[in-house]
């Protein structure tokens, strides 16, 4: 009952879809796959407070024992309660101006600076990646380069106006670097298909974790 | 939305990319103030946004107005994942776990294969040679050795020497390839947008450029 009914469950599930998939034009399989797809985002929609429980509990720690910075996470947690309930009591959907101005005036634009300060970040971490000097590091450096410079004015300017560095950024991007994420997706492929073997026959039991049983 | 709701929202705007940008040279409290901001406005917007989307339209229209009582089903499990912050009845959140990894491994084992293995493993059998133009040829030849390479460098139950080991180095080069034209486009990606916070800051906030 604790953990056997839900590995039956998973298997169950795992096995019902796949006919479902495999097997189209069967009335029933077609009402369950339908059902199946409409319930997992239901399912996963109801889960979306965890994330926030876990924040709470993370910063409330904080909170209760004064640690560093302990201001800032009462500041988290009223920005998030605050957000949470003027969209569901307050603004109610979508389309609120309230809502909208929240999103466009402040998540968004902050959303934007937050991924665009990650250039400096990763700037560096090229610098360090080139002072090793492997000739991997230099290939991957070289090829950035060529990318980088072929989709800006600046790298036709350095060639008197010769589109050389642009032809070679599209062809690096066409040929070796689908061939590099072909090998990529493939393997990672044959990886998720065995993960979720092992999990829907139950040799992976990682999940039934984290529960204190 | 009036000119004074714009021209506060646009110090608001102002003040945020300002601060987060401060992070750069030197944390501060102010960053850390914005940071703090960022995260808890962005959970809270996820939260809600999921509300609108598929809980009120679930349960108000779906169970409530259109009487779908199936949907009771993937309510019960759905909210059985809280059941993990009562210690004596943790277990119940596994029925949650399992419901999704069932959905997903079958998922995966339905549809993952044939788009990301088959399809794939199709589309590398390329012509190696008369098509024409030698240069197509060159092409196809270095995508179909970088392709086989690529896989080989992932073949960990075999020792990495002599020729297996040669071909794998081949792989590792051309996933450095990969990886250095994703690097390239994702640094383009985050320039175009500090870009356009730099616009917004000369531009709509301190109007020296049009």
């Amino acid at each position: 009952m604790k953990k056997e009914l839900p590995v039956a469950i998973t298997l169950i599930l795992a096995i019902l879809y796949v006919l479902a998939n495999y097997f189209t034009g069967v009335a029933f399989l077609d009402t369950a796959k339908n059902l199946l797809d409409r319930w997992y985002l239901i399912v996963a929609a109801w889960a979306v407070l965890v994330g926030s429980i876990n924040l709470t509990q993370i910063h409330g720690r904080r909170i209760s024992g004064k640690r560093e910075g302990w201001i800032f996470s009462v500041w988290l947690l009223i920005c998030l309660y605050g957000m949470m309930f003027f969209g569901i009591f307050v603004a109610k959907n979508a389309s609120h101006p309230g809502w909208t101005f929240m999103y466009n005036q402040l998540i968004a634009p902050m959303n934007a600076t937050v991924y665009s300060t990650i250039v400096f970040y990763i700037g560096s971490a090229a610098y360090r990646a080139f002072r090793v000097r492997s000739p991997e590091a230099s290939v991957l450096l070289v090829t950035a380069l060529i990318m980088m410079l072929g989709r800006v004015p600046l790298g036709r300017m350095l060639l008197g106006g010769h589109p050389a560095l642009s032809q070679m950024a599209d062809w690096i991007l066409n040929v070796p670097n689908s061939a590099g994420m072909r090998g990529i997706q493939i393997g990672a492929c044959l990886g998720g298909v065995a993960t979720a073997l092992r999990i829907a026959l139950g040799i992976e039991r990682g999940h039934l974790g984290g529960t204190g049983e | 939305m009036s000119e004074s709701v714009i021209t506060v929202g646009n110090w608001l705007q102002a003040f945020f990319t300002i601060v987060l940008v401060s992070a750069v040279f030197k944390d501060n409290p102010l960053y850390r103030f914005a940071e703090h901001t960022y995260v808890g406005l962005y959970a809270g917007y996820g939260v809600a946004l999921t509300y609108f989307n598929y809980i009120r339209q679930n349960v108000t229209k779906g169970l409530m107005t259109d009487g779908e009582w199936s949907l009771l089903i993937p309510i019960i499990i759905g909210v059985l994942i809280y059941t993990r912050y009562i210690k004596s009845i943790s277990w119940l959140s596994r029925y949650t776990i399992c419901f999704q990894l069932g959905i997903g491994s079958g998922y995966v084992l339905a549809k993952d294969f044939k788009p990301f293995f088959v399809d794939q493993v199709r589309a590398t059998f390329l012509p190696l040679w008369g098509s024409g133009d030698w240069w197509v040829d060159v092409s196809n030849w270095v995508y179909v050795i970088g392709t086989v390479c690529s896989l080989v460098y992932f073949l960990f139950t075999i020792q990495k020497k002599g020729v297996q080991g040669k071909v794998s180095l081949v792989g590792r080069y051309t996933m450095m390839v990969a990886f250095g034209a994703a690097f390239g486009n994702t640094v383009m990606a985050r320039v175009s947008l500090f870009l356009g916070r730099m616009q917004f800051l000369l531009g709509d906030w301190l109007h020296l450029i049009k």
